[in-house]
């Protein structure tokens, strides 16, 4: 079988960041320092809040059980109570009866917090082009990692999770509020 | 109390010095079984050309409506395709696409077919859309054949016809063995 | 009525009937290829086979040339004829290529539908097929003839309803096949037809091809914006779309790809029954045009700024409110082109005429004699055709007199030589006659350049000499010299002139001739059928875009200009304020610089219009419109029957309606309620516009053939649509006549406007038509080429020693002094050398080769 070759640049990365030494020394270097290591906490302990709402969620919970053990990577903990989470995974059909449960939960979660469109439906309402479906969960709460398939692998969707650890990562700078 | 508490640890203990369960994903990777359905590509002829002629028969078979086309006529002098037409636009919409693989069993040229590039993540919907340039390998990849037996390259043994075509075949080839006859020139 | 057995029933039959047809309106299906309802019965298909016992005889028949007789006993699903369907069509498969994925008419194709119905899974011919070259015979079409199942409907419609001779069938056997007898563009103006009647891809378009599949178009019902004939048409085009991110943006923006993927036949049997010409079909990718207007645009110090359309209304109302109150209201002029729908039309108007006060409306070409008024208001109290269209079928002498009918209204043509078939007696009058008036005239006659008065006065003169009338103003003048300034024979003209005869003619000749022609059509019970050359020319007068007529039929209190007048006033600098409506009247006129003139010595010019032209460098404001595609609308027909138009795409650019700009220019001035939809203007039209006083929404009513489902190539005529006339009253008035012998042109070449099917402000702004357009071409008498030693290109110097390069294509129906040019004149400006009405002379040079 073949792989695809990557396409282009890497999209999650942002480019064009000067490391120059001057660069460097006219930041803070304290500040710095604790930018990095908030980065590297938050992206090493991102407790889910999984929004199982359809068959996604069963591929959901094939990533985080034994087989393919999402606490190598240090998320574990699947939080129901979004006060206590600080990513949603979204793996299912948003429909607009759930819509709005889905936004509260989303404003009910701590800052930082970031969102996963798992699944088709999720992404931009897939096969369900209908007035009950919402058409991507884009469209309630800010998504920052689509995770295309009809459900994804497990796999699919740690490699999800792994590209948003690197929008963390290369995040322009970290916010303490 | 505590003979089911040692029993039931001992159980966890057994796993302990088993095998482990666990794929370590990022570098270790299940090997997929080959019929898998994941990302699309669109394939080329041996010389090069792209398969795909744009007759528009994955689109109409797509139960989501994920896949855009737009023909165009072949300049012959230069073709990108064989035969007449070829896509301008192939699209396909990842936001949409469920994978079922109803496009590849359409497509009449062997031009669709399925990989198993599951690692599709992307930060924004507009990377959702893949066009032609994305999904097409380079030249020189070995293809994948995906007709299922519905568009067969050889005929069937038993069938008349593959019986008539042999004896054409035989005739052909005996008159090329024989050499124009004086009289048939 | 008699009685026949179908298929185990008892069923009644009109004498005369086939059994497919009975079968057919009874639901039977009965799989055909070769036979076409509207085609001549070919029966070489074989398909419709069915099994018919009469008289103890039992045998397989074909059904589509089998007339019913009593006592018939008909089967069609027996298992003999199942065979025989099954192996004809093998058979018919035995050398058809299949390319289904590659080929257009996928989807949409009978051999295709059939197999998938009836025929066998396998083909047992193992051998290698024949290769037949593909031809292209036209730009528009391409051939391919190793899909061509031979079953001559083509040949049938292009030989026997188009009367056209230059494509047929050739050979014997297996080299039996379809195609042109010459190397050259075929010489037809409805090889398109050609396309819709083939039952398989075969013959292919252009326009479509390999762009779609029918599958994705959605279809709407439109009307031909090309001709005032009005052809009813479909416009295929993609809209919509179910993509996340929305390749196609729903709703008020035109996304890229947004386009009109062709253009198929709607039939109604009173226009266009079911054929349309190429025009119509061929060109409609001007609407993707680069030379579209996008903006609203104002000319502030000398450059054009784009704005928003509440700005542009405000300041072209305040401007023209201005100069209403500071010169008065006749200060004001609107020149219209004809183009827009009767909504359209009728806010112009009202705009002009009710809101603003100014009479000086007008659509007209601007010739000196329209001052006069109306020409067919003068004699019959009604400016409309006294004909219909199909009243072509039912005249037993028909007089077609100046008008090139190949250039302007194909479609009448076709009907034409339908008529003659019949049994008319079709006369020609025309300054030349080409190949195209051969296909349906019985006699053609020809006048001298200049006589077409004379020859439409004689006409009328032995029309009262007949009926004993003597007519007013003509009493000074002898037969004998008008036939003699018209270079006709007296015979000639009374072979024509019988009694209930139908004249038709077009509404740019001069006003005289109109007058005589519908003058002599009332002295012998006859009819007249005016053709308009504006593409809603008969809605435009309807809804009083006229200087003397308020509405068809009734008379303005008091005269305004016409075209010719307000470009006079205009160079006086009477005129202030001048709205161009979907017209540039510099490349659309004669006499370039005396219109010319006019526009530059005007204040304060507005135009309306969908594409760049010349007048809008001389504009203060530009406002950009739809095209008829783009918008919904009525369009009256030259014969008075109202259409509606659906709208196909969404606008380009910023573009809105005519109406609803003029809405919001009448809305701004009198405060009046704007209107918002186009229904609504309708409702006003059909309340105030006394000959559309009882038409109804909707406009259309349809009735449905009983054609089969799995059979697409009669799918586009499956549904037969009708639409109601506007009914005008005639009260004929007393005529009289102001006639003087003019000058004749005696010396050098006389330079003479005409038409040209290829030539329009539409097909120049279509890329694709290129091949079929003659840019900068002039034409004239192949001896007269020799004689002057011309090698294509020539130099044409005016009277002021101007030159004018331009291409000469020879013509040997032309007289020998004339060179023909063409309308629109927006790639040579030889309307320069022309006067008013369309003449002009000329020298010749031939070009320097560099």
């Amino acid at each position: 079988m073949i792989r695809l070759e990557k396409r282009g640049k890497d999209p999650f990365i942002i480019y064009g960041r000067e490391k120059s030494i001057e660069e460097q020394l006219r930041r803070n270097i304290l500040i710095t320092t604790v930018d990095t290591m908030l980065k590297w906490s938050r992206r090493n302990s991102l407790w889910p809040l999984p929004l199982g709402l359809a068959c996604c969620a069963i591929e959901m919970m094939g990533a985080f059980f034994s087989r393919y053990d999402m606490a190598r990577f240090g998320f574990e903990v699947f939080r129901f109570s979004p006060r206590q989470a600080d990513l949603m995974i979204v793996a299912g059909t948003v429909t607009k009866k759930m819509a709005p449960i889905v936004k509260r939960l989303y404003d009910q979660m701590s800052e930082p917090k970031w969102v996963i469109a798992m699944g088709a439906c999720a992404m931009a309402g897939g096969p369900y082009n209908s007035y009950a479906v919402v058409q991507g969960v884009d469209n309630l709460v800010p998504v920052d990692v689509y995770v295309p398939g009809c459900p994804p692998r497990p796999e699919s969707l740690i490699y999800g999770i792994m590209k948003l650890r690197e929008k963390i990562k290369y995040e322009r700078e970290a916010k303490i509020l | 109390m505590i003979g089911p508490l040692i029993k039931g640890l001992s159980i966890t203990f057994k796993y302990i010095f088993k095998k482990k369960f666990t794929v370590q994903y990022p570098e270790e990777r299940r090997e997929l079984p080959p019929r898998a359905k994941w990302l699309h590509i669109l394939q080329r002829h041996e010389d090069g050309t792209e398969r795909c002629v744009a007759c528009m028969l994955c689109a109409s078979a797509c139960p989501t409506e994920a896949i855009y086309i737009v023909g165009e006529e072949n300049d012959l002098n230069n073709p990108i395709s064989h035969g007449e037409r070829y896509a301008k636009v192939w699209d396909l919409d990842l936001g949409r696409c469920m994978f079922c693989g109803y496009c590849v069993e359409a497509c009449p040229e062997e031009a669709l077919a399925m990989t198993d590039e599951y690692e599709l993540a992307v930060p924004t919907k507009k990377d959702l859309v893949l066009h032609k340039e994305d999904l097409l390998v380079p030249p020189g990849t070995p293809p994948i054949h995906t007709w299922l037996g519905f568009y067969r390259e050889e005929p069937v043994e038993a069938s008349p016809v593959s019986r008539a075509r042999e004896l054409h075949i035989e005739f052909e080839e005996y008159l090329k063995r024989r050499g124009p006859k004086e009289d048939e020139i | 009525m008699p009685k026949f057995i179908l298929n185990g029933k008892e069923v009644e039959f009109k004498p005369g009937e086939t059994i497919l047809q009975v079968a057919w309106r009874l639901g039977v299906k009965i799989p055909v290829f070769c036979y076409h309802p509207h085609l001549p019965v070919y029966a070489g298909c074989r398909m419709c086979l069915v099994e018919v016992e009469l008289r103890g005889r039992k045998g397989l028949l074909p059904s589509c040339a089998t007339q019913v007789a009593e006592g018939m006993v008909v089967n069609t699903e027996t298992d003999e004829v199942r065979q025989a369907r099954k192996s004809q069509l093998e058979f018919l498969l035995l050398n058809h290529p299949l390319e289904c994925p590659t080929c257009d008419a996928g989807g949409e194709c009978d051999l295709q539908n059939l197999t998938f119905f009836l025929g066998p899974a396998e083909s047992r011919y193992t051998f290698k097929k024949h290769e037949k070259e593909l031809v292209e015979a036209h730009p528009y079409l391409k051939l391919y003839p190793n899909r061509c199942i031979l079953c001559n409907r083509c040949v049938s419609f292009y030989q026997e309803i188009s009367a056209n001779d230059d494509w047929g069938m050739f050979g014997r056997g297996h080299n039996m096949r379809v195609g042109p007898y010459r190397d050259k563009i075929l010489d037809s103006e409805f090889s398109g037809n050609m396309i819709e009647v083939c039952p398989l891809g075969a013959i292919t378009g252009r326009d479509y091809r390999f762009k779609s599949r029918p599958w994705e178009h959605k279809v709407f019902n439109s009307i031909s914006p090309h001709d005032s004939i009005g052809a009813n048409i479909k416009v295929y085009a993609r809209v919509g779309g179910k993509y996340s991110r929305g390749y196609i943006i729903e709703g008020g923006v035109r996304g890229e790809n947004h386009e009109i993927l062709r253009v198929n036949m709607r039939p109604n049997y009173d226009v266009n029954d079911p054929w349309i010409d190429d025009r119509t079909r061929f060109i409609h990718s001007y609407v993707n045009s680069s030379e579209r207007i996008t903006e609203p645009l104002i000319k502030r110090e000398g450059e054009f700024k784009e704005v928003v359309w509440d700005e542009v209304i405000s300041h072209v109302s305040g401007k023209l409110a201005e100069i209403k109150e500071k010169y008065g209201s006749e200060a004001i002029a609107g020149i219209a082109g004809g183009r827009g729908s009767n909504e359209s039309a009728f806010f112009f108007a009202k705009l002009l005429k009710d809101t603003i006060g100014t009479k000086n409306v007008d659509f007209r070409i601007p010739r000196r004699d329209f001052e006069q008024g109306d020409p067919l208001y003068e004699v019959l109290g009604s400016s409309a055709s006294t004909a219909k269209l199909n009243d072509i079928y039912n005249a037993k002498n028909i007089v077609v007199f100046g008008t090139e009918i190949k250039e302007t209204h194909p479609l009448v043509g076709l009907k034409l030589v339908k008529a003659r078939k019949s049994g008319a007696r079709v006369y020609y009058l025309g300054k030349w006659s080409s190949k195209a008036e051969r296909r349906w005239a019985s006699r053609i006659y020809n006048y001298n350049i200049n006589g077409e008065v004379e020859a439409a006065l004689s006409i009328l003169k032995i029309a009262g000499l007949k009926k004993e009338i003597q007519i007013e103003g003509l009493d000074k003048v002898s037969l004998e010299t008008l036939l003699e300034l018209a270079g006709l024979e007296k015979e000639y003209i009374e072979e024509l002139v019988k009694e209930g005869s139908l004249f038709i003619f077009d509404d740019n000749l001069p006003y005289d001739v109109q007058k005589a022609l519908s003058y002599a059509s009332t002295l012998l019970d006859g009819k007249i059928l005016v053709l308009r050359n504006a593409p809603n020319g008969q809605g435009f007068i309807d809804m009083g875009v006229s200087p003397v007529l308020s509405n068809g039929q009734s008379l303005e209190a008091e005269k305004g200009l016409s075209t010719y007048g307000i470009l006079k006033a205009a160079r006086e600098g009477k005129i202030k304020a001048l709205l161009l409506y979907n017209i540039d009247p510099i490349v659309e006129f004669p006499a370039r610089d005396e219109v010319l003139e006019a526009i530059k010595s005007v204040d304060f010019i507005v135009v309306f219009d969908s594409f760049w032209s010349e007048v809008t460098g001389y504009a203060d404001v530009v406002m950009p419109l739809t095209l008829s595609f783009e918008e919904d609308g009525s369009y009256t027909n030259t014969e008075g029957r109202v259409q509606w138009a659906e709208k196909a795409i969404p606008v380009y650019g910023m573009a809105r309606e005519a109406w609803r700009i003029f809405a919001s220019i009448v809305g701004y001035i009198t405060g009046e309620n704007r209107v918002n939809d186009v229904k609504d203007v309708t409702e006003m039209i059909i309340n105030s516009i006394e000959p559309y006083k009882k038409l109804k929404f909707p406009l259309e009513s349809k009735f449905k053939e009983p054609y089969p489902d799995n059979i697409p190539s009669l799918h586009n005529i499956k549904t037969v649509y009708k639409y109601p006339t506007a009914e005008y009253k005639l009260r004929p008035r007393e005529v009289s006549f102001k006639y003087e012998t003019g000058e004749k042109i005696t010396d050098g070449y006389v330079l003479v406007m005409s038409y040209h099917l290829y030539k329009t402000v539409y097909t120049l702004r279509t890329e694709d038509a290129a091949p079929l357009v003659p840019l900068k071409v002039v034409e004239m008498n192949p001896l007269t080429i020799r004689q002057e030693g011309i090698e294509d290109e020539a130099i044409l110097i005016g009277p002021r020693n101007e030159e004018y390069e331009v291409k000469v294509m020879p013509n040997r129906n032309l007289p020998k002094g004339v060179v023909r040019v063409f309308y629109p004149f927006l790639d040579y400006d030889l309307n320069s050398l022309l006067d008013y009405n369309g003449f002009g002379h000329v020298r010749i040079a031939q070009a320097v080769r560099r």
